[in-house]
């Protein structure tokens, strides 16, 4: 179980994250969302203890991991900027790595090898950076970590590499109960493989819950009135998002569909229909202040 | 899924990854230690010995060599491999820490399964474990190689764990200093560019502080380029407290030769026991010491490191700032020193020299670190920061270090005196071209000597000790504190041009107190008056000066002995090895000149060992009597002068001819580097009784007479009175048939019209001085002229222009004109 409480981490007079918490369960494989500069990177290096965090505490069942060996030694970070020793091989760099993880596998390695096809005494300098993506992947996975952040990692992989490690972690998260953590600002790539989401966002994070519950509370509907409706009219509806379109009135609700529907049909619509909402459109939802008007922006 | 479970080290395979992969730069210092001790010790006792083996002598070789661990300056390369050993410890440094400098692999290393403490120890301690193998493997094989030779001995193991305990200190320090510069800075260019500075610091702290006491602060006498003479040898030359520092730093005694003693033994006759002792351990332990604490300041800057800092230029301000101030405190301290040369009397230029090199450097670094225009003057305000503490350091001192410039030691705890008369006597003359702060003396055979690359001069300040009457204690005190009460006068060159009495002078005069409880009070001071130079004079008469100055005559005709305290000499590490001084009865040449040195002969007669005795004692006796004036402050006509002069066959072919045919070739005056000139008054009776009594009276006839004369008036026009010129007539002249002066080695410096320093190499007299042929103004100055005279008398430079076009320097005395 990875705890973080109330973690802040500056950089001078810069806060990249602030008063942020949230738990990561054995066995779950957790999203961490958010645009691009929202501190996911720098979350992931303080839970690694790269970074220290300021204020706040980060625990792994309930030690620190900040300058924690025993700690540190189940959890394995693979960033996004790849960092390999020069000239090294895959077979070089599992040696680094078993220097400093007790259960790395060579077998493993071995195996992860000819599944992705890669020749693990070639140098590593010399792969194409999707080759060095899957590299970074297989090391991770052959250092046998009980937790494991990945920091973008898949950036860079094509669709049939990437549907083969989204099985490769989930069957690994399986068979081992590890917990891992996976970074990105696309949600398209943790739908797959996530079964709790954190969406980050104003150095804070403002949806944490798993895919199944939010799927399930969160629904949007499309209206349609005999009258022109304003927004103000819309003032005691719990919406998350209001759309207009002369009479026609999009709005999403963090509500279940049944309930939403039934506050909505208070209001007399000629029609109504629910649609469940991707977690594209939940991200997009909970991003305050993002939403911009262009047209006011270049009119 | 199966697994192959291991236990790991990390710290183990830490250890042995960073050997396995910095090997590169710890073989190049395998090599070059491999150069400085085998091939230089053992290769180069080898050949000795393989050549001894061949002429029959190598019984001879074994008997006078105990061992041969290296040669004396490693083949003349010793400071190019101290420099190159520094450089690779550290890039060794860098190279096993610039992981800390990347992102990328911060990422990577930061995340193992390691205390961060660890990881740094691990890390450390291979590159200590490398550099020290790389020096201790060729040593071993030195001294193995020796023991073949030589057979094992205790005094060569001694030298041998001494030698590489240094070597290895000196790349430790460096190493150490590197590392902890990497754990505070985020690139490897500030790792390299501040590690180097932050090694020299130490260096750079004591010249500075030399620098402030040389050439601000008033009566300082340390680093003030004044050896002082034979009366109290062994305390020559001088050094701020702060060199102590300097002392204990391997770095610094490397280039000062302490090693001297260890790189091999050997005696001059079988019989001679071996000089050895063993080598001190304090400055090793205080090496070790720093280069600890050292390494536990990386230690706690390591764990503490924000690793965000990797790959920014500037990210700690701290370490640019020290860094800033550093480099701009050396060079102040270098332009203050050589380019500058700021004294007491333009002290208060120090401020804007400092001022102006914080704001350079500052400007320089900072726009290199920060690389915003914008940024660099929005934190331009911490400037401030540097000036306040340059100033407050340098007011320090300007100021008169708390009352250290000021302070006289109370009537009642002196024991003795010991005082330069500064003004002028045969022995000020001796040496007294370098007798102002402004004279940048580079004779080449004086003693040069090295201290940590900065070159020592070593300019000689005679003292008579033993001041200790009531009187002489007063009279002395009185001096004292006129001259502290010149400290804030001005002596611009307006000052010196003024007229005599009212005038401000250049010259040099000591004054150490032994006081009662056994400690010494020390001041030297460079600027002085007409009227402090006339007391200093009256020093002269007393009974004290007289016996002393008898027997410093002594060493001039070679019955006295000079030897330094070689381990006090050696300890302080500013003599590159021991040496004694004496000279030899057989190298002194007596000479007579007549009294316009129209002739100057060598007295065939005077130049045995017993003649000198016979000599010697009818000085001593008539200085003794009080006969002869020893600051020629007297009317009695002048006979002529007796020189003494050391020559050595290595300088000069044939000193003795060209000597006697000066005045017909390009000859020397004087000969060598231990020459004086007496002059012979009428009243000195006993001289001339010996004289007379070794047939060589007539020696003191002139062989011809001034067809000219040139004068010019003490102060008045171009040249400073004070700027040397009066030795440098006597001591170290060339004269040619068309009667010029050639260059010869002795400099000396002084002002032209507009303040401007003139480093000149030979006496000139100013373009308005005036030559006349008039017979009655020709007597008048011939009748007066002195080969020397005393500063604080008002006269003439005069030259005496002779019919075939040659001449001669010399004075006349404003009393003896009119």
């Amino acid at each position: 179980m990875i705890e973080i409480k109330g973690v802040t981490k500056k950089f001078g007079s810069f806060t990249a994250i602030e008063n942020l918490s949230l738990k990561v369960g054995n066995g779950s494989v957790y999203g961490l969302v958010g645009y691009n500069g929202a501190g996911k990177t720098t979350l992931l290096k303080t839970i690694m203890g790269i970074y220290k965090a300021d204020e706040g505490s980060i625990t792994v069942d309930g030690v620190e991991t900040f300058d924690s060996p025993d700690i540190k030694k189940k959890m394995f970070f693979a960033p996004d900027d790849l960092y390999f020793e020069p000239y090294s091989t895959i077979n070089k760099m599992a040696k680094f790595y078993s220097g400093y993880y007790p259960e790395f596998s060579f077998e493993t390695l071995e195996k992860l090898c000819k599944v992705f096809g890669l020749d693990k005494d070639k140098r590593i300098n010399s792969f194409s950076k999707g080759m060095q993506r899957q590299a970074e992947l297989i090391l991770a996975i052959s250092s046998k970590p009980e937790i494991i952040l990945f920091d973008e990692n898949f950036d860079g992989l094509d669709p049939a590499k990437r549907n083969l490690f989204n099985k490769m972690i989930i069957e690994y998260v399986a068979e081992t109960d590890s917990s891992v953590i996976i970074s990105s600002h696309n949600l398209h790539e943790l739908t797959d493989i996530c079964d709790h989401i954190g969406l980050i966002n104003g150095k804070r994070i403002v949806l944490d819950c798993s895919v199944d519950d939010i799927s399930a509370s969160r629904c949007k509907f499309r209206l349609v009135f005999a009258d022109e409706k304003t927004e103000e009219d819309f003032k005691d509806i719990p919406y998350k998002k209001f759309n207009k379109d002369g009479r026609i009135i999009t709005l999403s609700m963090a509500v279940d569909a049944e309930e939403g529907e039934e506050i909505l049909r208070k209001l007399n619509p000629l029609m109504i229909e629910k649609f469940p909402q991707t977690l594209e459109e939940i991200f997009l939802d909970e991003m305050e202040g993002s939403d911009y008007d262009f047209k006011e922006i270049f009119g | 899924m199966t697994s192959k479970k291991s236990s790991v080290n990390p710290f183990r395979f830490t250890f042995l990854r960073t050997c396995s992969r910095n090997w590169l730069v710890p073989l190049g210092v395998f090599l070059l230690t491999g150069y400085a001790f085998f091939v230089c010790g053992f290769v180069d006792a080898k050949r000795n010995y393989n050549r001894n083996l061949t002429d029959g002598s190598v019984a001879y070789y074994l008997a006078n060599h105990k061992f041969q661990l290296s040669d004396n300056n490693w083949g003349g390369l010793g400071f190019v491999i101290d420099l190159l050993l520094i450089a690779a410890s550290v890039v060794l440094a860098i190279s096993i820490f610039r992981y800390m400098f990347s992102k990328k692999s911060v990422n990577v290393y930061y995340s193992l399964g390691m205390k961060r403490g660890e990881m740094f120890l691990s890390k450390y301690l291979a590159g200590a474990f490398l550099l020290t193998v790389s020096v201790v493997i060729p040593m071993l094989a030195d001294v193995i190689g020796n023991i073949t030779i030589f057979g094992s001995s205790k005094e060569l193991w001694i030298s041998a764990i001494y030698m590489t305990v240094c070597v290895v200190q000196m790349m430790l320090y460096a190493y150490s200093v590197t590392v902890l510069v990497c754990c505070c800075v985020g690139t490897i260019l500030e790792a390299g560019f501040f590690g180097l500075v932050f090694i020299a610091s130490p260096i750079i702290a004591e010249y500075l502080v030399s620098v402030l006491f040389k050439t601000v602060l008033y009566g300082s006498p340390y680093g003030g380029g004044f050896d002082y003479s034979t009366m109290i040898y062994g305390q020559g030359h001088y050094r701020p407290p702060v060199s102590f520092t300097a002392l204990q730093n391997n770095i610094l005694f490397f280039a000062s030769g302490r090693f001297s003693k260890y790189h091999e033994l050997q005696r001059g006759i079988e019989e001679v026991p071996y000089n050895f002792k063993n080598p001190q351990l304090l400055p090793v332990l205080v090496m070790l010491a720093v280069i600890v604490a050292v390494a536990f300041a990386s230690y706690v800057f390591y764990k503490k490191r924000k690793n965000e800092i990797a790959g920014f230029l500037g990210s700690n301000p701290v370490i640019t700032g020290i860094g800033i101030f550093t480099i701009s405190a050396f060079l102040f301290a270098f332009i203050s020193r050589h380019i500058v040369y700021l004294d007491h009397s333009n002290r208060y230029l120090a401020f804007l020299l400092a001022f102006g090199m914080i704001f350079v450097v500052y400007t320089v670094i900072q726009i290199i670190s920060l690389r915003s225009i914008k940024l660099f003057f929005k934190k331009f305000r911490f400037i401030t920061v540097h000036f306040a503490l340059m100033a407050a350091l340098i007011a320090v001192f300007v100021t008169g270090l708390f009352g250290y410039s000021t302070r006289i030691p109370d009537k009642s705890e002196i024991e003795k005196i010991a005082v330069s008369t500064g003004t002028g006597d045969i022995f000020y003359n001796n040496a007294s071209s370098y007798s102002t702060v402004h004279s940048f003396v580079d004779s080449y055979y004086q003693g040069i000597t090295v201290d940590a690359g900065v070159k020592a001069e070593q300019n000689t300040l005679y003292l008579i000790d033993g001041y200790d009457s009531p009187e002489e204690v007063e009279h002395i005190l009185d001096i004292h504190r006129r001259l502290i009460e010149m400290k804030d006068d001005d002596f611009s060159p307006e000052a010196r041009r003024k007229s005599f009495g009212e005038r401000k002078v250049l010259s040099a005069t000591r004054i150490i107190y032994t006081l009662k409880d056994g400690s010494t009070f020390d001041r030297l001071y460079t600027c002085s008056d007409d009227e402090t130079n006339r007391l200093l004079s009256q020093l002269t008469r007393t009974e004290n000066y007289k016996k002393g100055a008898a027997e410093e005559l002594s060493w001039y005709f070679g019955f006295k002995e000079v030897t330094f305290e070689n381990d006090e000499y050696s300890e302080y590490g500013y003599l590159l090895g021991d040496y004694e001084i004496s000279v030899p009865a057989d190298e002194i040449l007596v000479s007579i000149a007549s009294p316009n040195y129209s002739s100057l002969k060598t007295a065939p007669s005077l130049n045995t060992k017993e003649s000198f005795r016979e000599l010697y004692d009818a000085l001593a006796s008539d200085i003794l009597s009080g006969r002869l004036p020893l600051d020629f402050n007297t009317d009695s006509p002048v006979k002529g002068y007796i020189q003494l002069s050391s020559y050595n066959e290595s300088y000069f072919d044939k000193p003795k001819e060209m000597t006697e045919s000066w005045h017909t070739n390009n000859v020397i005056i004087s000969i060598g580097d231990a020459n004086i000139v007496i002059p012979v008054y009428e009243s000195m009776t006993d001289t001339l009784a010996v004289i007379e009594k070794h047939g060589c009276t007539s020696l003191f006839e002139n062989a011809k007479e001034p067809v000219a004369v040139e004068t010019w008036k003490y102060g008045e026009k171009a040249l400073d009175p004070y700027g040397s010129i009066k030795t440098t007539l006597i001591q170290g002249v060339y004269l040619n048939n068309e009667g010029k002066i050639d260059e010869f080695s002795t400099y000396y410096s002084s002002f032209d019209e507009n303040g401007e320093k003139l480093n000149m190499v030979a006496p000139k007299l100013a373009p308005d001085a005036v030559e006349t042929d008039n017979p009655i103004q020709i007597k008048k100055y011939s009748d007066a002229f002195r080969m020397m005279t005393l500063d604080c008398f008002d006269g003439y430079y005069v030259r005496l222009i002779f019919e075939d076009g040659s001449c001669v320097y010399g004075y006349a005395p404003m009393t003896l004109v009119e």
